[in-house]
């Protein structure tokens, strides 16, 4: 070994430092795979759900392509001219016997011959091989031939399995490039309530001239309710189609409510007016227990409650800032199943609470408006900011004239793998 | 596998060129990593994390310079970010603590020299040899070493003198290195 001089140091760092290699044990590849290979479930799904929407958009696609192009059954008949003889059109496959009775020209068998290059002799024609037949997209009437009533037409589809590769193909993009988002937050679940206790449009039972009611036309009047506080978690495949905008959709659940003051009271009948919607309009009775309004003495709070689950679509637009922090603005709509629900009603006289589970809507559509600051940090890109949800359709059915519609505020915080 | 398909792969997320391309370079690396790393364990935690971050960025790689460059780079600020989170770079160390380290590996003749070397860096303490490799190995200024590891540029310089001391000292004491004579005659104390 060669013995470096004290003033040779920095030499002697130099040239030793690449001269050793070490190798690493297994783990830390493994760890590396584990770190930079997508989850693999989340990818599986992701690909799967892009895959279903890509095939089902491809295949519509495609029926609409066919059913434009079909001939009719039956007879057939083809104008084969020069003219409208494209051979970049789809080929349909003719099997049968084209009877020589029912040509009434044997001059429209030379042209029909001279149309189709892979047609040899006349007598290729009666044979029951396939015909390559291109599809014309106009079938006129003028000079034909006839084909018998039996022939079997079949789209052959040459490019079909070329076209689910490429859809394949396509999933496999998208699902590289879509990532998934999961978030949560809390929020303040409130809403909106209106009707009036009119005698025109609902029925009302013995209770109707209750104090509640004398004083108070307009349930928003009559009513004491708070908000309270909920829950909500989700997460959303995201897929950024430009720069700005990214579209999403995921699953979330909700779990909202508010709260009604009442009082205790001895069981009473409540009555539930119904709309006249044209097929007349029963009452429906419900025993309550729950008396309108607090009066200090029996005073209870009741918790309207609903866990709902949703399926939020939409659009995440950024509007200002840089790839590691910038502030985006967010839509959604949100088709959403409401999967319990423990709520009370107020009677139609506007006097007691009750439940009356025949009156809640299970199908509910919301809407969700979001302002988010996202910013990266680490491998993970957060998304920080408040959201407001609205119910669109009202809580119960349209015969129950009082209409609601939840709304919830939260804070919203997502986070997202950014590899 | 030429240097740009690998890089083509790698941003395409190829699994294939991606550890192609791991091991390629990891056994380098992890020498570059092991040079700032207090033991195996922690360089190989250092070289885990800083892949992850070569896989994640790489198509911020714009080809300006060489490949290699890119991930010695890239590795050496995760090193170095590794090392702030447990290590203040600023601290000094007595000189004269620096006779009391030892190498485990002083009756291994058997050894190679650039090993050898490179444990005697790592004995040296944690600011210190960061500089040291930064400055003398790396290449990088005292400007842009004070910019990475948030010193001043005079304390790079310092740690850097003092490291290099140290350095010798352990480098003389392996027989790796040796004196001048007349530098020979400061050290002998009086009486000799």
């Amino acid at each position: 070994m060669r013995r470096y001089n004290i003033d040779e140091l920095e030499e002697l760092l130099k040239d030793k430092s690449d001269q050793y290699l070490m190798y690493p044990s297994d783990r830390v590849w493994k760890n590396i795979q584990k770190n930079i290979q997508p989850n693999q479930t989340f990818t599986i799904v992701s690909a799967f759900v892009v895959f279903l929407l890509a095939a089902g958009f491809s295949v519509l696609l495609n029926e609409q392509k066919i059913s434009k192009y079909t001939p009719p059954s039956g007879q057939l008949a083809y104008q084969l001219t020069e003219n409208n003889w494209k051979t970049d059109l789809p080929l349909v496959e003719i099997t049968g016997r084209i009877s020589n009775r029912n040509i009434s020209n044997r001059n429209e068998i030379q042209s029909f011959r001279s149309a189709i290059p892979s047609i040899q002799s006349e007598e290729s024609i009666f044979t029951e091989h396939p015909l390559q037949l291109p599809v014309l997209p106009k079938i006129e009437l003028t000079k034909n031939l006839l084909v018998e009533r039996n022939i079997r037409i079949k789209n052959k589809r040459p490019g079909f399995i070329e076209s689910i590769s490429n859809v394949i193909e396509k999933a496999k993009q998208i699902g590289k490039q879509a990532k998934w988002q999961i978030y949560f937050g809390p929020n303040i679940g409130y809403r909106a309530l209106n009707g009036y206790s009119s005698t025109t449009n609902y029925l009302y039972n013995s209770y109707a001239y209750s104090t509640n009611s004398l004083f108070a036309r307009n349930v928003k009047d009559a009513v004491i309710h708070k908000p309270a506080v909920g829950f909500m978690v989700g997460a959303a495949l995201r897929y950024p189609i430009s720069k700005n905008i990214t579209i999403q959709a995921g699953l979330q659940a909700n779990y909202h409510r508010y709260q009604i003051e009442a009082s205790r009271g001895l069981p009473e009948i409540a009555t539930y007016g119904m709309n006249n919607l044209g097929f007349g309009a029963y009452p429906i009775n419900a025993v309550s227990n729950y008396v309108n309004g607090n009066n200090y003495t029996a005073g209870v709070s009741l918790s309207n409650e609903r866990f709902m689950i949703s399926m939020p679509i939409g659009f995440d637009y950024k509007v200002i800032g840089s790839k590691k922090l910038n502030f985006s603005i967010a839509s959604t709509i949100q088709p959403t199943y409401i999967l319990n629900s423990s709520a009370y009603l107020i009677s139609t006289n506007l006097r007691n609470y009750a439940k009356a589970p025949n009156l809640n809507r299970r199908w509910n559509i919301n809407t969700g408006l979001e302002a988010n600051i996202n910013f990266e940090k680490g491998n993970y890109k957060w998304t920080v900011g408040p959201q407001l949800r609205y119910q669109l359709l009202h809580s119960f059915t349209e015969k129950y004239p009082i209409k609601e519609n939840l709304y919830d505020i939260g804070l919203r915080v997502g986070i997202m793998k950014t590899f | 596998m030429t240097e740009e398909v690998l890089l083509r792969g790698c941003q395409q997320r190829d699994p294939i060129a991606q550890q192609e391309l791991y091991q390629r370079f990891s056994p380098k690396m992890l020498t570059v990593c092991y040079r700032y790393a207090k033991s195996r364990e922690d360089a190989e935690d250092m070289l885990q994390e800083g892949f992850i971050k070569i896989f994640t960025q790489i198509n911020q790689f714009e080809q300006k310079g060489s490949l290699e460059g890119w991930i010695l780079r890239t590795v050496i600020h995760t090193c170095i970010n590794h090392l702030k989170k447990y290590k203040k770079f600023n601290e000094n160390v007595d000189l004269l603590h620096a006779g009391n380290l030892t190498s485990n590996e002083d009756y291994l003749p058997g050894l190679l020299q650039a090993k050898q070397i490179i444990e005697c860096i790592r004995q040296l303490p944690v600011g210190y040899r960061t500089v040291l490799n930064l400055y003398a190995i790396e290449g990088y200024s005292h400007r842009e070493i004070g910019k990475l590891l948030d010193i001043e540029e005079s304390t790079s310089r310092s740690q850097y003198t003092r490291a290099k001391m140290m350095l010798e000292e352990i480098l003389i004491r392996k027989n790796i290195l040796h004196q001048k004579q007349e530098q020979k005659k400061w050290l002998v104390p009086v009486g000799n």
